[in-house]
């Protein structure tokens, strides 16, 4: 197996790693600020989730994969949910589009 | 109005999150463990055929020879098949190629025609030890211990590959596939890939250079792919067994069963 390394993007890590609760399961999660956004990294077995936090065009917030993947609506819905209950519980914060 | 997820945002949303996925295409590169039995893309170096330019592109780990028709093929060829008397015919594994077949049937033409870098900043072996078991007598299946293989000096390095364009004739699809060049372990690697004693070919500045440009004869090729980079410029670090899971899948884990590594 390999990793890679190809070059440093532009964006900055925002405070420490933490967990959340998934279908019983705990997964590593990081904030990561990018083009004046927040994404969220969710470290899954061998791969990487990034999620955010976007609205509908009538101002209806919504959590998506990036890139978006109909198939996991569903599931960046829930871990979106686990999120933001994990950021009110331990930091009284919430999460902003 | 556009479409994210189907759902309709306006169009500053919309671009605001395509930008995020040029973001994110780089973040993966850094922090995922790419497995090559996932026969997944991978970035790789070639020469764009303009002086000493070269791209980052990505290709499929995992080598397709032309003669495959469809993924149909792919499949057999990847996992084995039996055919319809019951005749059992074995998969290829093309992730690698041993740098002593280079120029047999299948890499010869890439070998001499589509040759690349593959960057990358470590790679995972694991070591096979016998251990004893509760009974006091040795298993006789032997336990895996990953390490991460790294360059003392060098946070990024170059392996040598041979890459191959493969059309899906159904689909009518070209996929750009590629393989990584094994050669024999050093000392070091010896250590720690114990079951096998091979490595990837690692080359430093000037065969790297000399292996993407070059216009290079047989021999020169398999030289190069045969190059041994050396114990001491490499760095070797015990890993947890299920370091794929971990936060920190790089943290070095102790273990008191596995001998200590000499680096001469």
């Amino acid at each position: 197996m390999v990793t890679c390394n190809p070059g440093q993007p532009s964006v900055r890590i925002l405070g420490e790693k933490f967990f959340i609760k998934f279908r019983g399961e705990e997964y590593c999660c990081q904030a990561i600020a990018a083009n004046g956004r927040v994404l969220y990294q969710i470290r899954l077995d061998s791969s990487v989730l990034y999620i955010t936090k976007t609205v509908n065009q009538h101002g209806i917030p919504f959590w998506t994969a990036i890139p978006q993947d109909l198939k996991l609506r569903r599931m960046v819905a829930e871990l979106g949910r686990q999120l933001e209950d994990h950021l009110i519980q331990t930091l009284c914060a919430t999460t902003t589009v | 109005m556009c479409y994210y997820n189907s759902i309709k945002v306006t169009l500053e949303e919309y671009n605001q999150l395509k930008e995020l996925e040029t973001v994110v295409a780089f973040l993966n590169e850094e922090f995922v463990i790419h497995k090559g039995f996932d026969y997944g893309d991978y970035p790789i170096i070639r020469p764009t055929g303009k002086g000493h330019e070269t791209e980052r592109v990505k290709m499929q780990w995992g080598f397709l020879p032309p003669h495959l028709r469809n993924s149909e093929d792919v499949k057999r060829f990847r996992n084995g098949y039996k055919d319809e008397t019951g005749r059992y015919f074995k998969p290829y594994l093309t992730l690698n190629a041993t740098s002593e077949e280079l120029l047999n049937k299948m890499y010869k033409e890439a070998a001499l025609k589509r040759r690349c870098l593959i960057p990358s900043i470590g790679f995972y072996e694991w070591m096979h030890v016998q251990v004893v078991g509760k009974s006091g007598k040795l298993l006789k299946t032997p336990e895996k211990f990953p390490y991460l293989v790294r360059m003392k000096d060098q946070e990024e390095f170059y392996m040598a590959g041979v890459w191959q364009p493969w059309f899906d004739a159904e689909a009518k699809m070209i996929t750009n596939t590629f393989a990584l060049i094994t050669t024999v372990a050093n000392s070091l690697m010896k250590q720690i890939h114990n079951s096998k004693e091979r490595m990837p070919t690692i080359l430093p500045g000037d065969l790297a250079e000399a292996w993407l440009y070059k216009d290079l004869s047989e021999q020169d090729i398999l030289d190069i792919a045969n190059y041994q980079v050396a114990s001491q410029d490499m760095t070797a670090t015990p890993l947890d067994k299920d370091f794929l899971k971990k936060e920190n899948p790089n943290d070095r884990v102790v273990y008191k069963e596995v001998p200590e590594l000499s680096y001469g």
